[in-house]
């Protein structure tokens, strides 16, 4: 299991909080008759393969399409979903396989906001219940005054006061925005060091979702949060990320600074993702846009050989069908894994040495 | 008769509920020409589903429409019972793609079988030949193989059921389809691939749209013109180059929703965003309805609910700092 540390790992482990190595789930699914008869074990690989370091102070995007894995790693990450097979680093502890008690103080440092903050409260508690119960559940709060202290300065924090007149609100009494604030406000509430935020604004409206980006950036800043903000919006992650990973099939596209990303994306993948954006500018109503790509997203229970996005790709070459690439240094801090970024005599050994590979495997000696 | 497939004259939908009456379409006016595509945007709540769902005539109870005229080619529908509607004016003249539609297909029907109860429902004589002819027809207009007809929801992807509900907009050839929120659901590229699509049939077929969204950046990439709505009345009427062009929109909610609208090739440190939420529709403020939200409301936005007023070739806005009101200026 132990993996080791991949080559594009370039920050120092001190200024690392969280570090994801080679990070994998399987999802076992239901076998034909004839599947049991060879007996093959067929898979969903929503996770395959993903490492990533998130530094402290800083907000990483995880973006992609409905199904590329970035929620399922946001709940490897905090521990809802356990991992086929790779490694959880936290501040230089490795808690993949914790126990339970470690679990516990584990998740209070990495809390989590959901996508819909109405779901994810319980409609008979009043704000002030929403945010008491992380306190007594991790048994810091201390007295009931200090818990209620605590309470008001959170929620001071997200800016929903006065304190007199919310805190005895249930959540149907609130607008979206507001929920949403109060739910950050519930992770917020046990000072952790990490927040996962899977589509925190994708429910808000439009005229608010701006509104609760900032407050999370500012409490971000000055609670020196480090962020992983799981989106499919690559315009909002452009303006709340520091550095942006694009995801596709369960694995990491490309990976760097959110302006160097979106500014010169060096994976024919990310290039799609940016010309499919509508940007509010005119004269666009009556001619098509061109999209470098076709097809639809694959099943995730049947990746193709090489590289996973050659059927779609519209640059794809012989190397991409039989060998899969790997991250590769395409800037500062700017990684991508296409073929497209070596020269032609990588691409010919590479190809060479997979179909080598595969015959191997095929043809018994 | 003009060159417009609807005019929509004072309309105005109230809900009455025990609460008291919303009012959630308080007079709406606005046209949409041949082969137009008319965008309507605002936030959650400010009546642009109601208003699709008003020009088919079926408002959900407890609403009602109050006042107001629709014309359909030219024939006024306010006023007609539901049969004749199903038969004359429904999916035969004008269509609606009802949001998360896709999702709503029947899982025990398959498509060809979706399709056809829409054909029986507003055909008066059932002829299968005809139906199975103009099913394939807009199955591959859509871009979907025939062997679609035969499979069932659960087998199609998200980008997939949207073609067939569009498809299924389409089959009955109306001259005016109304998209409610048609790729909210879908991912950026899959988006991009219907928003494509809706485009092409427009110019294929000549077809108008009424293309409902709260996001104005889809807006920009489809609609000839764009109507902001907000509380329930439009702000703001203007062409896709008046509202997005450099000159920039003209009410100051459609202004403040634009710079809310986040983009991609421009890093920008901070967003805007509009402070409040919309007011109670059930007792909306005096005087504009946007004054409690507004930068810009003096005494007179408070007091005095200001009328649409055209301000340049096919540009009209509701607001008193717009139109240079001689009170306002003063104050």
């Amino acid at each position: 299991m132990n993996d080791n540390k991949p080559h594009y790992f370039d920050f120092d482990d001190e200024d690392v909080v969280l570090e994801i190595i080679n990070l994998k789930k399987h999802f076992p699914i239901r076998r034909h008759a004839n599947q049991v008869i060879h007996g093959e074990h067929p898979f969903v690989r929503a996770v395959d393969g993903v490492s990533f370091q998130l530094r402290r102070g800083e907000i990483l995007g995880l973006v992609g399409e409905s199904g590329c894995g970035k929620t399922t790693t946001g709940k490897m990450i905090m521990k809802l979903l356990e991992p086929t097979h790779g490694t959880i680093v936290f501040n230089g502890e490795d808690v993949t396989h914790s126990d339970k008690m470690n679990e516990i103080a584990y998740r209070r440092r990495v809390q989590m906001v959901f996508q819909d903050p109405y779901a994810s409260m319980n409609p008979r508690f009043k704000v002030k219940d929403v945010l008491e119960e992380p306190l007594l559940i991790h048994k810091v709060g201390g007295t009931r005054e200090e818990r209620r202290e605590k309470i008001k300065n959170v929620m001071e924090r997200v800016k929903i006061t006065p304190f007199e007149e919310y805190s005895e609100r249930h959540p149907h009494m609130l607008s979206g925005g507001q929920r949403q604030r109060i739910a950050t406000a519930r992770t917020l509430i046990l000072e952790p060091s990490v927040i996962v935020a899977d589509e925190p604004v994708s429910m808000i409206d439009l005229s608010t979702r701006a509104e609760i980006l900032h407050m999370m950036k500012t409490v971000q800043r000055e609670m020196e949060l480090s962020f992983l903000y799981i989106t499919h919006d690559i315009s909002t992650a452009r303006y709340f990320t520091d550095r942006i990973s694009v995801m596709y099939l369960g694995k990491i596209m490309e990976i760097g600074p959110s302006d160097s990303v979106i500014d010169t994306p060096m994976h024919p993948y990310s290039r799609a993702l940016i010309s499919a954006v509508c940007e509010p500018e005119p004269g666009k109503a009556n001619e098509l846009k061109v999209l470098p790509i076709t097809g639809e997203i694959p099943s995730a229970a049947r990746i193709p050989a090489g590289c996973r996005f050659h059927t779609r790709c519209l640059q794809a070459m012989d190397v991409c069908q039989v060998a899969e690439p790997e991250l590769l240094k395409v800037g500062e801090k700017h990684y991508a894994a296409c073929w497209l970024n070596t020269d032609e005599e990588t691409r010919q050994k590479s190809r060479a040495q997979a179909i080598e590979k595969l015959e191997a495997a095929v043809l018994p000696a | 008769m003009s060159n417009n497939v609807l005019e929509v004259k004072n309309l105005k939908l109230h809900y009455f509920t025990e609460q008291g009456v919303v009012r959630a379409l308080d007079g709406l006016t606005f046209e949409v020409g041949k082969g137009e595509t008319l965008g309507l945007v605002g936030e959650s709540g400010c009546g642009k589903t109601t208003t699709g769902v008003a020009l088919l005539n079926m408002p959900s109870p407890p609403g009602r429409i109050v006042e107001g005229q629709i014309f359909i080619d030219g024939v006024d529908i306010v006023g007609m019972n539901n049969r004749q509607l199903r038969r004359e004016v429904r999916w035969s003249k004008i269509a609606m793609v009802f949001q998360g539609a896709m999702n709503c297909l029947t899982p025990v029907y398959t498509i060809r079988q979706l399709m056809e109860e829409t054909y029986r429902e507003h055909v008066e004589k059932y002829e299968k030949a005809a139906c199975d002819a103009a099913m394939l027809k807009y199955v591959n207009m859509v871009g979907l193989p025939d062997h679609i007809l035969d499979r069932y929801p659960h087998e199609l992807s998200g980008g997939m059921k949207q073609r067939v509900v569009i498809a299924m907009a389409l089959f009955l050839e109306p001259s005016l389809i109304i998209m409610d929120e048609p790729t909210t659901a879908l991912d950026v590229i899959v988006q991009a691939q219907i928003l494509n699509l809706i485009k092409g049939l427009k110019k294929d077929l000549g077809l108008s749209y009424i293309f409902i969204t709260h996001d104005l950046a889809t807006e920009a990439e489809v609609a000839d013109r764009i109507m902001v709505m907000y509380a329930g009345k439009a702000v703001e009427i203007g062409t896709n180059e008046q509202i997005f062009g450099a000159q920039g929109p003209l009410h100051p909610y459609t202004a403040k929703l634009l710079a809310a609208t986040p983009r991609l090739h421009q890093k920008v440190d901070e967003l805007a965003f509009i402070p409040g939420s919309p007011p109670d529709l059930i007792d909306p403020p005096a005087g504009c309805r946007f004054a409690p939200r507004c930068p810009f409301a003096k005494d007179k936005c408070q007091t005095h609910e200001p009328p649409m007023t055209v301000l340049g070739p096919q540009h009209q806005a509701a607001c008193w700092k717009a139109v240079k009101d001689a009170d306002y200026e003063r104050q």
